[in-house]
């Protein structure tokens, strides 16, 4: 009986941990043209080893978001559609520019998702940003931001039945208007078209 | 963080739970299933349609899953089969970024700029979509009369609650024709409170005009297609 109700207290006070499933929100490359350059593609370690827990009560299970993975393989998809070759560089390209080539240095500057409390089914918000460094051969530099944001709205109500798909199904939604956000903009800045087309 | 209150019967939880779960009780014609099909089903000569919300306001009926769902069913059942619903998640798949919810196009004019771009116009050929519907809607609250309550020994009183939905939609035909329809509909929701609330009637706005409008686009693609053979299963296709 004793032993029992030892149990369950640290049944309670312990919690379980429980990784939220995340996958690339993008499956196609965007629908641009592919400009036809070799671009380095640094993915910085804020972005790239991004890992948070949820902060735990005594009686509640701590959720664990790992962006890096799944934001790397969205921001390949969109690149390899944008460029003709992308190549994954091992560090960070300097300000002025890597000789002979162009860069794109990507930083997570944002995410919230590590503060849901509970009862997190029905009232999370996750909010997610991205920036984008453009380097060019010449050393100019461009950046830009894509940020996104999915609330219980967004979600179909049978994802609402585990706290776990629920948190990675927000985080999906945000991680997918980020994106848009992203490439849109750079779509539709001026210069930014004028260094993907090299002049 | 943005954290919601605990409130009892508060908007938000009334919008995330009460809504869709009387929508897919009443609407009748929603399921949850992704409504639609995408390339792969297609068949040679098909020119498919696909709806999709357009971006600013006036997109919350439009963006609402159900009511998609609700119309691309019943454009499913009322059109012939070479006029398939092209699933919209597919096309905004496709086409991304560019007909996400918030940067879909809000006008004709910025959606034949859109279309003006090869590389969009090459992946909309492709899918074989022919026609673009653009949707634009809200529903709202329209007066009533607040006066149930409901406590820890029950509920009494009487709640009569309106509400009006809009759409609008504009049908853009890709070889260069484009047409408005417009469906508006009212509702009563009407619950009394003894003991246990007791729902008398429930508002079905939504589902009026979606009836309203799938009428409407059936008579447009019937007077497109020659309306004949609507319903009938060209020869070859299962």
């Amino acid at each position: 009986m004793k032993a029992g109700l030892w149990i369950f207290i640290a049944f309670l006070v312990c919690g379980c941990e429980h990784s939220v499933p995340v996958a690339s929100p993008i499956q196609q490359p965007p629908a641009a043209p592919s400009a036809p350059k070799t671009v380095g593609i640094f993915y910085a370690d804020d972005l790239a080893h991004y890992r948070c827990e949820t902060g735990k009560g005594y009686i509640f299970d701590r959720y664990v978001f790992e962006l890096g993975p799944q934001s790397i393989a969205m921001f390949d998809t969109i690149f390899s559609g944008l460029f003709q070759k992308i190549d994954h560089l091992a560090k960070e390209p300097a300000d002025g520019g890597e000789v002979g080539r162009d860069t794109i240095t990507m930083h997570l500057v944002g995410f919230d998702g590590c503060e849901a409390s509970w009862p997190i089914l029905g009232t999370t918000t996750i909010h997610v940003a991205y920036e984008g460094v453009f380097r060019s051969k010449a050393g100019d530099i461009a950046r830009v931001r894509g940020a996104g944001q999915a609330d219980s709205y967004d979600i179909e109500s049978t994802e609402m039945t585990d706290a776990a798909l629920y948190l990675g199904g927000l985080l999906q939604i945000a991680m997918r208007r980020a994106a848009a956000q992203f490439v849109l903009e750079f779509e539709q800045r001026p210069e930014l078209q004028d260094w993907r087309s090299g002049l | 963080m943005r954290l919601v209150p605990p409130r009892l019967l508060s908007m938000k939880r009334c919008r995330n739970v009460a809504l869709p779960a009387l929508l897919l009780v009443l609407v009748g014609c929603t399921t949850g299933d992704k409504v639609g099909v995408t390339a792969s089903a297609l068949h040679p000569g098909d020119e498919a349609i696909v709806l999709f919300p357009a971006r600013g306001g006036g997109a919350e009926l439009a963006n609402d899953t159900r009511f998609v769902q609700c119309l691309s069913q019943k454009l499913s059942k009322s059109l012939p089969p070479q006029l398939p619903i092209y699933e919209t998640k597919s096309f905004q798949d496709s086409l991304f970024p560019w007909f996400e919810p918030g940067h879909a196009p809000a006008t004709t004019h910025e959606l034949q700029i859109l279309l003006s771009r090869p590389d969009v116009r090459a992946r909309i050929d492709a899918l074989h979509v022919r026609y673009l519907l653009s949707t634009a809607g809200t529903t709202e609250a329209d007066g009533g009369f607040p006066g149930l309550l409901c406590g820890y020994n029950g509920c009494l009183g009487l709640l009569v609650g309106n509400e009006k939905s809009k759409l609008s939609i504009v049908a853009l035909d890709m070889k260069g024709e484009e047409h408005n329809l417009k469906a508006e509909a009212t509702g009563t929701t009407v619950v009394a409170g003894f003991i246990f609330p007791i729902p008398l009637a429930i508002a079905q706005s939504a589902s009026d005009v979606c009836d309203d409008v799938s009428a409407q686009l059936r008579k447009f693609f019937v007077a497109r297609t020659g309306g004949p053979h609507l319903g009938s299963t060209p020869a070859g296709r299962p």
